[in-house]
Formats: C-alpha cells, sequence, structure tokens
C-alpha cells in the first residue's frame, strides 16, 4: 500500500512535470537552493486576535551550507523554523509568501505530503534533547521508526542502519545504546542520539532549532564539530537557530538576523559580524564582550529600550524606537530589505551610511576606575576561605545500616577576596561553584574548613549569623522570573531589606527605595508595580537593587546575566560595575561564559570538581600557561568573532560523579596533557597534584612543570 | 524488585496492625454500652454487667486486644485442665468449642437448676452422653468449683454452692444463662482465621463477610470492567481533541455524573427505571445465601450507579494525561519525525497518557470503596459496605475490626499493586 | 497615590479574577446555582413556608398540593420547608469545615514542604497513612466513636480531608521554596515562618483556593453521604441527606419526596465542581 503510493506519485510525476515530494531529485542542478524561503509571514491566532509572530522574511539555503537565524528571544526564529516543515500547532498558520524546497513550494501542501517530507528529506533537531526524546521507548525503537516508516525496510536492516549512524555520531557503544531508555545516556549523548535519529534519511536539510543551549560549553563544542563533521560527510544543508553569538559565529556560512519577526540584515557570517549594516546588528555586535575584553579598557554598549510586542509593533521601522540613529522618516517609513552591496542585504533607511561608516555610533567613555582603584588601595583582604569542604549526604539506598555516602560538592577549596575587586568563578555545571558561593552566604553548612569574613568567623548557616553579619552579605540571583516574589510590589521588595536591617530610619524608607530605583535607571513609577508587569532585565535590576540595598560589603553574584538577552546582558552588567564604582562592593561573580568572566573580573577561579584548578588575575588566566582543564575551556567557549581562531582540544567522556571523584589529579580521567609527563602521568592516578605558582597571584594546581606548560601557545587568536 | 516488594509487603502488615490497634482504640472510646444495646432499654445493671463478662468486656484492653488477635484458647486450655477445641459435631449446624478429655471425647458442661453441674460428652461418631459434675475442685477459700466449656463457646467457672449470680432471664437473645461465676469468651484470634462472633447477629463474623465480600466483589467487578474501557476510551479521545465538541461533552458529562453523589444518583435511576419505566427491580434484596449473579436483573441499577460516578473521574483523569502527554516535546519529535498520525498515537502517546491514571485510578479504590458502601445502602444490596455500615451503627466492634482490616488490606494491597504497575509501564523508574 | 486610571490594588485583583469566571460559560453556570442557594440558605424564614419540624399528621406522605407545593414526608411535615431549612445545614457545615481542613492542612503542608527532613517525614507518613484510608472507613469509625452531631461531622471531615490539602501545599512550597527570592529572604536572614507564611503562601493561594471551592463540593457531597447513611445530624434537623434516606423508604408511596432532595444537593455539588473546574480552566489557560 505504501509503496504503491510512492510509485503512483512517481509515474504521475514526469507526465505534468510533478516531481513528487520527498524524492531528492539527484539529477537536480546544483545551483537549486536547498531551501528558498520567500517574503514568508506568520500568524497566531490568539484570544486578542491574530498576532503577526512572523512578518517578510527571506532567505536562501545552498546545498552543504550552513545557514544561521540569530535573534533575541521572541523574536520569531523559531517560528521560521516550524513554518518550512508546516508545523505551527493548531493556532498557527501561513499567511503570505513560499517555502520552496528544493524548488517546490511547500505552502499549501496536504499534511500527509509534508508527513513524508518530515524526517525523510527534512529533519530537525532542537534545544532539549531529553525532552524531544520519549522517555517509555527504547533508543533502538525510536531510531529505526524513522527507517521503517519512510523507507519501508525491515525491521533488522533498520537496526543495523541506525548502528551504523550512531558510530558515525561517535556513541560509543552502539549496540548496547539501541537498547536503552533515554534516561539511561547523558545529556550529551541523548543530543547525538537526536542527530543521528535527523540523519538517518539522509535529508538534504537539518534545521537545528537552539541544539546546544541546554549543554555545557565542553559538550557544546564537541557537538557542534560533530555537526560540522557530518555536515561535509553528507553534504547536508544545516539552518541553526540560535540566540549565541558565539556560536553562530564559528559554524555559520551565511547569517540571517531577525528583530521582532522580521528579518533585519543578512549576509555572509564575516559581512554581518565584521561589517553590520543595521543598527540593530550593529548594537549587537558592540554589547557582547568578546574574550580577552576587559572592564577598564572596553565599554559594553547596551540597547536600549526593549522588544516591541508583536501585538503592538511601531508604525515606521520597527527598531527605530531603540536605534541610535533614528530621524524622523524612519518614524514614518517602514523600510524595505535591501541589497547594500552584493548579496549584503539590510532593512533600513541607512544602511549604506553604517556600511561605509559615515554614520557612527555614540561612544562613550570607558568608565573611569580611578576611585575604585583608589578605594582598593588598601587591598585589605575582607573574605578569607581555608580549605572549604561542602558535602551533601547521598541518599542511601539500603534500608538500615550501609555506610553513609557524601557528595564532595567543594572539597578543600581555598580563596581569598580583595575589597573591591571581584572575583570570578567559572566551571563546568556541577563543578560546586554554586555549593562555594552558598556555603559562603550561610545556605549551606561547611563541613569542614575556615570561613573569615572581615574578621569573623562566618563558618555557619545564616540562620546562626547575627543580623550585622547577615546585612554584610547578598546576593543576586541568575533566573529573573524566580528573583522577585510574584505576590509583592516592586517597592516593598526592594524595602524590605531597608526594613529588616534598619538602614534607614522607617519613614525614609520610601525616599531610600526611589532613590535606588533611579540608580538602576527604573525610576519612581516602578514603585508599585508587580514582578508580572517587568521584563526580564527589569526584574534583574530590581533583583540587584534589593541585593545592595543595604549596602552590603560582599555580593554574590550567581549567573546574574545567563538567562538574559544579550543587549540586555550589557546593560546589566553596566549597572553592576556603577554599583561596584559607587559603593565600592566587592563581588563575586559566577558564570559559565567565559567572555563575560574575562570582561567583568579582576580575579579568577576555575573550578572542577569540587576543588579549583587555577587561580589568578584575569588576564594570566586567559594566557598561557594554562591548566590543562582552563585551556580545554578555553578552545571550547564560542566566541563572537568568525575571525577567532582556537586550538582544538576536547574533553572526552563527561564529568565524573561527585560521589566517587577520582584519586589523585580529579582530572587525570580527562586531562588531555596527561601523556605530557613521563610514563603517561602516572602520578597523576595517585597524587593530588602540588599548588604551582606563576607569579605571586598566578597558580596552578597541576603536575606538569610550570615550564612545559608555559611553552604553549595561545588558545585563541584572532586572525586579522 | 523481589526485595521492593517484601518491603512493602512488611510494611502493610505493619499499617495493618497499627490499624487494628486504632479501629480498637477508638472503639473503646466510643460512648454507649454494647451490652446495653444488645439488651435492651429494659434489662437490669446485673444482667448488663454479667452480658459484658460474657463478651469478655471486663477484661483489660490489652488482654481483649490480644485476645482477638492470637486467641486465647492456648490460655484457657490451662484452666479447664484439658485441650480445646473448635469444631462441629455430626447433627450440629455450627462448629462450636468443646474440652478433648483424655479419652478422646468432647465435653461441654451446663449447670441446670435442679440437676447441678451436667457434662455432656460427645462421641466421635456424635453420639452424645450425660453425666452429672462430681470432680469439683477446691479452691484457696476452699469452696468447691469446676472450670469448663458452656455451650456458647465461653470458658466458665462453676460454684458448687451458692451460685453468687441469678439466672439469666434477661431479654434479648445472645444471653447465655448466667449461673457462672466467671465467663471467658474463647476465641481463635485473627491471625489464626477467626476474628470472633458478632455481638449484632450473634453468629461468627468470619463466614457472613467472606460471603459479602462476595457479593461486593461482583458488584464492584462487573462495574469496573464496564469503566475501564468506556473511560479511558472516552478520555483519551477528548484528550486527544481538546477543546472540540467531543471534548466539551465528555468533559461536562463526567464532571456533573461524578459530582452528583451515588445516593443522588442511584435514587434518580430507581424513579426512572424501577418507578416510571417499571423495567427493573428498584432494590436487590436477597435471600443470604443465593449468589448475586443468580439473579442479573437485581444487578443492573446498583452497577449502574457505581459506574456513573466512576467513569467520569477516570475519564477526566485520562483526559488531562493525554493533553499533558500531546503537548510533550517527545510528540513533536514523533510528528516532525514524519510518523502518521496513528503511530504517534498509539505507539508514543497512549502508552504515557495511560501511566499516570493507571496509578491515580489504583488509588482511588479508597473512593470506590465509600461508593460502594452507599450503592449497597441505597438499593439493600447486601455486601460488605451494608455489612460494615450496619455495625458500626451497631458498635459491634468484632465485625468493624474485621470489616477493616479487609478494606484496609484492599487499599493498601491495590496500592501496591498500582505501584509495582507503574514500575513496569515507566522505565525511568524500572531502572535506576 | 496612583496615578494611573486603571483600578489596582486589591480591587483590580477581584476583578481580575471576576472576568475569568465570566469568560468561562461553565464557570457562570455554576456561580448562579451557588449564588441561588445562598439566598436561598439567607432568607430561608422569609422563603419557608412552614415550620420545617411541624408534624401534620393528615399529610403523611402526601403528593404535592397547594399546601405542601412539594408534598409532606413521611411524618407530615413540609418537605419545600425542610429543603429550605436543608441549605442552611449543609452551607454552613460544609465551607466550615473546609476551611478547618484548610487550615490544618496548609500548616502542615507548608512546615513539611518548607522544613523537610524528619519533620516532613513523619509528617507525611502519617498524612500518607491516613490517606491510604478507605475515606468511608474513617467516617464510619470515627463517627462510630464519637457520635453524630453538627460538630463532629465537621471533624470528620477536617480529619479526612487535612491530609489532601497538606500534600497539596507543600507540593507547591516544595516548589516554590526553590525559587530564587526565598533564597533572598534566607540570605536576609528571615525568620521561618516570615518565610513560609509572607514569601511562600501568598504565591500559593491560587492553587490552595480553587481546591478550596473543589474541597466544598466535596464536602457537601460527604455531608449528604453522611447524613444518608444516618451518620450525619441527629433525626429533627432538617438535612438533606438524611431526608433522602428516610424518603427512600417510602419511594413506593412518595416518590417525589425522595426526588426533591437528591435534586437539591446534586445541584449544589454539581455547581461547585463547575464552577471551580472553569475557574480552574480559565486560570491555567492564560498563564
Amino acid at each position: 500500500m505504501h509503496e504503491s503510493h510512492i510509485q503512483d506519485n512517481a509515474q504521475m510525476g514526469p507526465s505534468d512535470g510533478w516531481i513528487p515530494l520527498g524524492k531528492d531529485p539527484l539529477q537536480q542542478p546544483r545551483d537549486v537552493p536547498v531551501l528558498s524561503v520567500e517574503r514568508l509571514a506568520v500568524s497566531y491566532e490568539t484570544r486578542y486576535g491574530d498576532v503577526p509572530a512572523v512578518r517578510d522574511v527571506s532567505f536562501t539555503v545552498q546545498r552543504g551550507e550552513a545557514y544561521s537565524i540569530v535573534g533575541e528571544s521572541g523574536c520569531g526564529k523559531s517560528t521560521v523554523a516550524f513554518s518550512i516543515v508546516s508545523f505551527l500547532g493548531r493556532n498557527g498558520k501561513i499567511v503570505d509568501g513560499h517555502v520552496l524546497f528544493q524548488g517546490r513550494d511547500l505552502v499549501g501542501h496536504s499534511e500527509e505530503e509534508l508527513r513524508k517530507l518530515r524526517g525523510d528529506r527534512i529533519s530537525m533537531v532542537y534545544q532539549d534533547p531529553m525532552q524531544a526524546l520519549n522517555p517509555s521507548l527504547r533508543i533502538g525503537e525510536q531510531l529505526a521508526e524513522v527507517l521503517t516508516v519512510h523507507r519501508g525496510i525491515g525491521q533488522s536492516e533498520a537496526e543495523d542502519r541506525c548502528i551504523h549512524m550512531l558510530e558515525q555520531v561517535h556513541m560509543p557503544d552502539p549496540a548496547n545504546v539501541m537498547r536503552r531508555y533515554p534516561h539511561q545516556i547523558s545529556g550529551g549523548q541523548q543530543q547525538r542520539v537526536v542527530i543521528a535519529m535527523a540523519l538517518l534519511n539522509d535529508p538534504a536539510l537539518l534545521i537545528m532549532d537552539e541544539p546546544t543551549t541546554a549543554l555545557d560549553v565542553t559538550v557544546e563544542a564537541a557537538v557542534l564539530d560533530l555537526v560540522a563533521e557530518l555536515q561535509h560527510k553528507f553534504d547536508t544543508a544545516i539552518m541553526y537557530i540560535s540566540h549565541n553569538l558565539g556560536v553562530v559565529a564559528r559554524v555559520s556560512d551565511q547569517v540571517g538576523v531577525m528583530y521582532a519577526g522580521t528579518m533585519v540584515e543578512r549576509a555572509s557570517v564575516n559581512d554581518v559580524y565584521l561589517r553590520p549594516s543595521h543598527p540593530y546588528t550593529l548594537g549587537l555586535m558592540r554589547c557582547v564582550p568578546r574574550l580577552g575584553m576587559d572592564k577598564a579598557a572596553s565599554y559594553l554598549y547596551p540597547i536600549r529600550g526593549r522588544v516591541p510586542s508583536p501585538r503592538n509593533l511601531p508604525p515606521g521601522c520597527i527598531f527605530e524606537p531603540r536605534c541610535d540613529f533614528a530621524r524622523p522618516v524612519c518614524r514614518q517609513k517602514s523600510p524595505e530589505m535591501c541589497e547594500v552591496e552584493p548579496e549584503h542585504w539590510a532593512r533600513c533607511h541607512f544602511a549604506a551610511e553604517i556600511l561605509s561608516g559615515k554614520l557612527e555610533p555614540p561612544q562613550d567613555a570607558v568608565p573611569d576606575l580611578q576611585a575604585l582603584a583608589e578605594r582598593r588601595a588598601s587591598d585589605e583582604t575582607v573574605l578569607r576561605v581555608a580549605r572549604a569542604k561542602t558535602y551533601y549526604e547521598a541518599p542511601s539506598k539500603q534500608l538500615i545500616g550501609g555506610e553513609k555516602q557524601y557528595v564532595k560538592a567543594v572539597d578543600d577549596v581555598s580563596v581569598e577576596m580583595k575589597r573591591g575587586h571581584t572575583l570570578g568563578i567559572v566551571g563546568e555545571s556541577g563543578c560546586g561553584k554554586s555549593t562555594l558561593v552558598k556555603t559562603i552566604i550561610g545556605l549551606e553548612s561547611p563541613t569542614g574548613g575556615e570561613f573569615e569574613f572581615m574578621g569573623m568567623d562566618i563558618s555557619m548557616p545564616v540562620s546562626k549569623r547575627s543580623l550585622d553579619l547577615i546585612k554584610e552579605l547578598q546576593m543576586v540571583f541568575q533566573n529573573p522570573d524566580a528573583t522577585l516574589n510574584p505576590s509583592f510590589s516592586v517597592g516593598s521588595q526592594i524595602g524590605r531589606p531597608l526594613r529588616r536591617f534598619k538602614a534607614v530610619p522607617a519613614h525614609q524608607v520610601r525616599d531610600e527605595v526611589v532613590r535606588i530605583l533611579d540608580l538602576m535607571r527604573l525610576g519612581e513609577n516602578y514603585y508599585n508595580r508587580l514582578p508580572r508587569q517587568l521584563s526580564g532585565g527589569e526584574k534583574q535590576r530590581v533583583g540587584i537593587a534589593r541585593a545592595i540595598a543595604g549596602r552590603p560589603e560582599l555580593v554574590l553574584c550567581d549567573e546574574p546575566v545567563s538567562a538574559l538577552d544579550v543587549s540586555v546582558q550589557a546593560a546589566v552588567l553596566n549597572l553592576l560595575l556603577e554599583v561596584q564604582q559607587e559603593m565600592g562592593t566587592t563581588m563575586a561573580f559566577i558564570a559559565h561564559d567565559l567572555s563575560v568572566v574575562r570582561f567583568f573580573c579582576d580575579t579568577i577561579a576555575v573550578m572542577y570538581l569540587g576543588q579549583i584548578v587555577e587561580f589568578g588575575p584575569a588576564e594570566a588566566i586567559y594566557a598561557p600557561p594554562y591548566h590543562p582543564y582552563t585551556e580545554a575551556l578555553l578552545s571550547a567557549v564560542p566566541i563572537p568573532d568568525p575571525r577567532a581562531a582556537q586550538k582544538h582540544i576536547r574533553l572526552s567522556g563527561s564529568v565524573p560523579s561527585a560521589l566517587h571523584p577520582p584519586s589523585g589529579c580529579r582530572f587525570h580521567t580527562r586531562c588531555p596533557r596527561r601523556l605530557l609527563l613521563p610514563d603517561g602521568g602516572q602520578i597523576c592516578t595517585v597524587e593530588p597534584p602540588p599548588w604551582q605558582r606563576n607569579t605571586d597571584e598566578h597558580r596552578i594546581f597541576c603536575h606538569i612543570p610550570l615550564d612545559t606548560l608555559r611553552q604553549m601557545d595561545a588558545v585563541v587568536t584572532i586572525q586579522e | 524488585m523481589a526485595k521492593y516488594i517484601l518491603r512493602r509487603l512488611v510494611f502493610m502488615l505493619l499499617t495493618m496492625l497499627l490499624v487494628s490497634i486504632a479501629v480498637f482504640l477508638i472503639s473503646e472510646a466510643a460512648p454507649g454500652d454494647v451490652a446495653r444495646h444488645i439488651l435492651g432499654q429494659f434489662a437490669s445493671p446485673e444482667q448488663v454487667e454479667l452480658m459484658r463478662e460474657q463478651l469478655g468486656l471486663t477484661q483489660p484492653l490489652y488482654v481483649r486486644y490480644a485476645d482477638w488477635l492470637i486467641g486465647n484458647d492456648w490460655r484457657l486450655t490451662r484452666l479447664v485442665d484439658m485441650p480445646l477445641k473448635f469444631t462441629i459435631i455430626a447433627g450440629k449446624t455450627e462448629p462450636q468449642w468443646y474440652a478433648v478429655a483424655p479419652d478422646g471425647t468432647l465435653r461441654q458442661w451446663r449447670l441446670k437448676k435442679d440437676e447441678g453441674l451436667i457434662e455432656y460428652r460427645f462421641a466421635q461418631d456424635g453420639t452424645q452422653e450425660l453425666a452429672t459434675v462430681t470432680d469439683w475442685q477446691l479452691d484457696e477459700e476452699g469452696e468447691e468449683i469446676f472450670w469448663g466449656v458452656d455451650t456458647a463457646n465461653h470458658v466458665v467457672l462453676w460454684r458448687k454452692e451458692g451460685a453468687r449470680r441469678q439466672f439469666g432471664a434477661a431479654a434479648g437473645r445472645a444471653m447465655t444463662e448466667g449461673s457462672g461465676e466467671r465467663y471467658y469468651p474463647i476465641r481463635k484470634g485473627l491471625l489464626r482465621g477467626d476474628p470472633g462472633i458478632s455481638t449484632r447477629t450473634g453468629r461468627p463474623v468470619g463466614p457472613t463477610i467472606v460471603r459479602r465480600m462476595r457479593n461486593s466483589f461482583t458488584l464492584a467487578a462487573i462495574a469496573f470492567a464496564f469503566i475501564m474501557p468506556i473511560a479511558l476510551l472516552l478520555g483519551l479521545l477528548a484528550g486527544l481533541r481538546e477543546g472540540s465538541p467531543l471534548d466539551r461533552s465528555v468533559s461536562l458529562f463526567s464532571l456533573i455524573t461524578t459530582s452528583v453523589p451515588e445516593f443522588a444518583s442511584g435514587v434518580f435511576l430507581i424513579l426512572i427505571f424501577a418507578f416510571w419505566l417499571e423495567l427493573l427491580p428498584g432494590a436487590a434484596v436477597f435471600v443470604d445465601d443465593i449468589a448475586p449473579w443468580q439473579d442479573p436483573k437485581l444487578l443492573v441499577l446498583p452497577v449502574l450507579t457505581l459506574t456513573l460516578v466512576e467513569i467520569g473521574y477516570v475519564a477526566r483523569m485520562t483526559r488531562a494525561s493525554m493533553i499533558e502527554v500531546m503537548n510533550a516535546p517527545y510528540i513533536r519529535t514523533a510528528f516532525l519525525k514524519g510518523l502518521p498520525y496513528r503511530r504517534v498515537i498509539f505507539k508514543h502517546a497512549v502508552r504515557n497518557a495511560l501511566m499516570a491514571p493507571i496509578t491515580v485510578i489504583m488509588l482511588h479504590v479508597n473512593w470506590l470503596i465509600g461508593g460502594i458502601v452507599v450503592v449497597e445502602s441505597v438499593f439493600g444490596y447486601p455486601g460488605l459496605g451494608m455489612y460494615m455500615l450496619d455495625s458500626a451503627l451497631f458498635k459491634d466492634i468484632n465485625a468493624i475490626e474485621a470489616g477493616a482490616m479487609v478494606m484496609v488490606a484492599l487499599a493498601v494491597g491495590t496500592q501496591l499493586v498500582a505501584d509495582v504497575i507503574y514500575t513496569f509501564l515507566n522505565p525511568r523508574i524500572r531502572y535506576t | 497615590m496612583q496615578t494611573t486610571g486603571k483600578p489596582s490594588g486589591p480591587g483590580r485583583q477581584v476583578w481580575e479574577n471576576l472576568s475569568i469566571v465570566f469568560r468561562s460559560r461553565v464557570a457562570t453556570a455554576g456561580l448562579v446555582i451557588i449564588l441561588f442557594w445562598i439566598l436561598v440558605a439567607i432568607f430561608a424564614p422569609i422563603l419557608a413556608p412552614h415550620d420545617p419540624l411541624a408534624q401534620d399528621s393528615s399529610a403523611i406522605n402526601q403528593a404535592p398540593s397547594r399546601q405542601y407545593l412539594l408534598g409532606a414526608d413521611n411524618l407530615g411535615r413540609d418537605i419545600l420547608s425542610r429543603l429550605i431549612y436543608g441549605s442552611r445545614t449543609i452551607l454552613l457545615l460544609a465551607p466550615l469545615s473546609v476551611l478547618c481542613s484548610v487550615a490544618v492542612g496548609t500548616l502542615l503542608g507548608l512546615i513539611g514542604g518548607y522544613f523537610g527532613g524528619l519533620i516532613d517525614e513523619v509528617v507525611m507518613r502519617i498524612l500518607d497513612a491516613i490517606m491510604a484510608f478507605p475515606t468511608i472507613l474513617l467516617y464510619l469509625i470515627i463517627i462510630a466513636a464519637i457520635g453524630p452531631s453538627a460538630l463532629n461531622v465537621v471533624l470528620a471531615i477536617t480529619f479526612v480531608g487535612a491530609p489532601g490539602v497538606a500534600r497539596l501545599v507543600r507540593s507547591l512550597t516544595l516548589d516554590i521554596r526553590t525559587r530564587d527570592y526565598i533564597r533572598a529572604a534566607e540570605t536576609r536572614g528571615e525568620n521561618p515562618f516570615y518565610i513560609m507564611f509572607l514569601e511562600i503562601l501568598p504565591n500559593a493561594r491560587g492553587p490552595i483556593i480553587i481546591d478550596s471551592m473543589l474541597r466544598v463540593g466535596y464536602a457537601i457531597f460527604s455531608i449528604g453521604t453522611l447524613g444518608f447513611l444516618g451518620l450525619g445530624l441527629p433525626p429533627p434537623t432538617p438535612d438533606w441527606g438524611g431526608m433522602i434516606s428516610s424518603a427512600r423508604k417510602f419511594i413506593w408511596t412518595n416518590p417525589l419526596g425522595v426526588l426533591w432532595p437528591a435534586l437539591a444537593i446534586s445541584s449544589l455539588v454539581v455547581a461547585l465542581n463547575l464552577f471551580a473546574d472553569g475557574l480552574r480552566e480559565e486560570s491555567t489557560r492564560y498563564q
């Protein structure tokens, strides 16, 4: 039945010029693009009427090419991806435009024909691999059905092909993986399974929607390597959807920038990054720190305002309200996409002027850090942590008895923080950076070690600390949606620490809150707002306001900007910097984005599996000698600059369990540099490494002699 | 897995032990006197006191609990100085307690007003001999006494001279003659399969409960056989087409049928089918020994009432679960893999969608038991629920205790089964 | 203080909630029936044509007539008046018992969920054990032990309902306490009770309120059932469940006598469920 149906189509094909969907016409000339989207417009039906999610999007993807659509959250990039296969849910519909796949328009095709295309000629991979796999079916079943359904081949042959494909994606022990359930393999492996699934039918187009967002940088790098390798092997056209400028710069040939539902610029990756001609693209490039930039020498330019809601778009140019170059014409007339130079399109009335440099964005002075430097002159140590240990009791599987097991989340960590300085803590998820911070602030009780803050012992949980001590240590959190209590107004939440710490007399609380709101660039009219009326960046600013209201000595920031869009990130980072300048606050800053940490911090601690492996001034961490783990992290970090060349160092395996950390040096199981030592680094498996001092302030926790480490090249080089 | 089940079973037994203690304590705290309840308002205080003793209520609580749980025949044997045996002999309708004499005959005693203490000797073949007791014992005070088994399952202390109590000529049944000095009701204990005698009916609880359970089980099983397929199907279909007219009508119908209390829907059904249409009998009155399936007509309305209430609940659970699954990213993956609609539904959605409701439905057995009590009460159906209700209203401790044990075992047991099923359905739990 | 024209503060909240109700036809229908019964209960003395306890021996099991609009029961009492006064009983006892179980359950759930550890373990094990019991058995045993009365009905329903509330509140608390604003309160050194009642509870109120609505329906269901089984209010009190129970015996002579109270209790429980369900659907759909 199934096969005869295909045959019918095939017979019908040549006679009336109709080439069936789902057949890859190999004889087709190479210059017919794999995908050509023309003036696509998509709307969602809602209670408030039709909301235009995507308007006037056009782009072309050639065979073997990697095309990226980049944009901030809510700009409609995922909608574009789903509309390619007309999978928009019950309330979404394509209202205009064409999606030409290998020359044939997919808009308006029957569901059955589209179905045959999906998973066969066009595959998709998206964000969370754990969610994308069916939890109650074995991986083998989920893989093989793609072949049995589309190719009509037998089960055992399908399984053989699946195993072969799993080998292609470098999955260890593929035959075994076939019999497992999704939860039994790691996140990186799940993503490999999803990629293998997408490639089983050798599709002409692979769409990847934020494929690495949920993964750690080292895993992300490995997955991106894999996709690049497969792209060349199978000559597949790949479409990336991503918000991460670093990832896009690394993987793409062509880039389309989306803003508020439409495409504002498209060109080759080099043109977009190095010669942006739309003010929004320009703004994006100016607001992300590049690896190597630091706060003393450079400034991040945030894009003011916020993305307009698709229900409420400005009349003329959609970017006009936030644009530095806006002129009256921008408010009246919506610009068309125009070709500024060959193969470089932008949707701006003044694109040519921007490109030629006639229009230049305003240059703010690099902030004067003089005042801060003066305060620092004292060089007083604010916080001293020595041999800190924080263990969690692991739930015992036995009913009674059995030895208690401990997750060694932080194990023997020593850190010092100086007044007015910022300490950055980096490492993959699960390395203990959050636990360290929580122990310092008293949310966790330390198992051992010394904790001294301004001469006072703080090795106890917050409930046992005095109010004066509590006041001096405050925290800024990661998730803007969870950082504020939804039930209370902005004013009362900022006022609470003022009242509690009696920072100002009761009748002055309101004035003080307003003053702090002004400092946060929010203004008094935010006083009575509830958190749900704020944008992510605004919530984060209120979170910072609440933390600094009591004028604490030390503010601990747990990934304060990683959940924010890049244009908002810059504003929040600048704000933190201002707070620090004004109050001389000492800060600890956890982040996984190494460029941000490099930009923002004075000192950096690199953590691996509960231990610090390298500690020193920011510039020293980013230059040789490196700890082998730091070196691997740096070579994995995506850099938003297509000229960046990185050493290719990839870690094997995943982070071992902190329940039974490896003996000797904890990194020895994954260390790519161990072989530099005599007899293959036998010593690393047995003895904990020594702290080697590169300079007074820079130390490395490694067996490999400093001289050997010094001889290595820098990981990142920018090719001019 | 076996270890897990074993552990759960141990917990289950522990729970039941605690339950039995709790029920015992609560019944003890209950105001009102069972003996007074049995004898009626006009009995004299002496008669009530005697009744209490014959019921064993004068003993300390912990002794009564131990007797109830593990029996007291092994203890009472020492008093009678002969082994006690619970058996049925030829020519009698119910089993009784006897003392086993060294010669192998079974014995009971009875004090008759003018004849003194008579000893009944039953041989194995059922022949009966009578004799007057002569071998009285001397107690510490030098009076002649005799420990024996009476004809109503007590171990009794008789006194030759000057019986302190009058013959019990009290109103009401269940009262044995009150000529003894002390009474201990003999029991085997629940652990040995004897939940005791019902104070309400004067008959052993065990056989009655078994018969009543059979009846209730029939009712529940038939209802279940209707509910599950229909409700699961309706729920899946409604969940699959969220917001469609089918979904709306299923949701509304199930909301209404689950919210109407069983006694009201039972009344509606009786009025419609029995009173106005005269199609079916409106009550399910059985001769106690006849199994309910021998007259299926009687079962229709009770089953229908139970089905109406439960079907909506199950359908709603299934619908909610199906909606959640259909919105899950892995269903989107399945569609984007280009799988046919049917394959996505049957292979990817249904199994995951049934996981949640099956456990919730199993836990719902508590509710079902409540429904059965009400439905039985509405239709006069002689099931376990009715028995429990009547016993509770009468404060029939033995019956309440036994019924409670059965119900709790059922409830906890189903939860265990639900957990095991869930584990098998959900590989995420199975393989950790 | 407010510069905007929109209503604000609590006024706006009430308005928003009401507009949610009216968006759903089902919830609106439920609300109308509930309001009807509430009005009936409030104005019972005005509405009732007879004394609900007065017996008229000439009217025993009488069919509806001009004098007794819905007929009379087996003791010759006016069914309509008994229905009207019965609404008072049930509309007083049901919310009261829900209030008690919500109060007890919320407290236990907050404590268990926020403190965790051994306290949580002990509290939850006990509550699980109670929940593992067949509800009806609990009612039977409790009422058999303490005897039927209005207070005891409330106690029994509280006892049976509190564990469910505690479980709900605990799971909400477990979720909310992982939020960063709780972390922020902890880093301010707030006292645990401040955190439980001022930081957590206000954010759990939505689901608790909807759950309470469903529980009122369930409580009416239970009070009716207890009345029907003879475990409810002692006899002369007009009580819908009890009315059905006694009229059930005379169903062949006076079928309407059992129909009216059955309709009354069904309409009220259905209405409450429609209301709560509509509310839940609407409030989750647009979050």
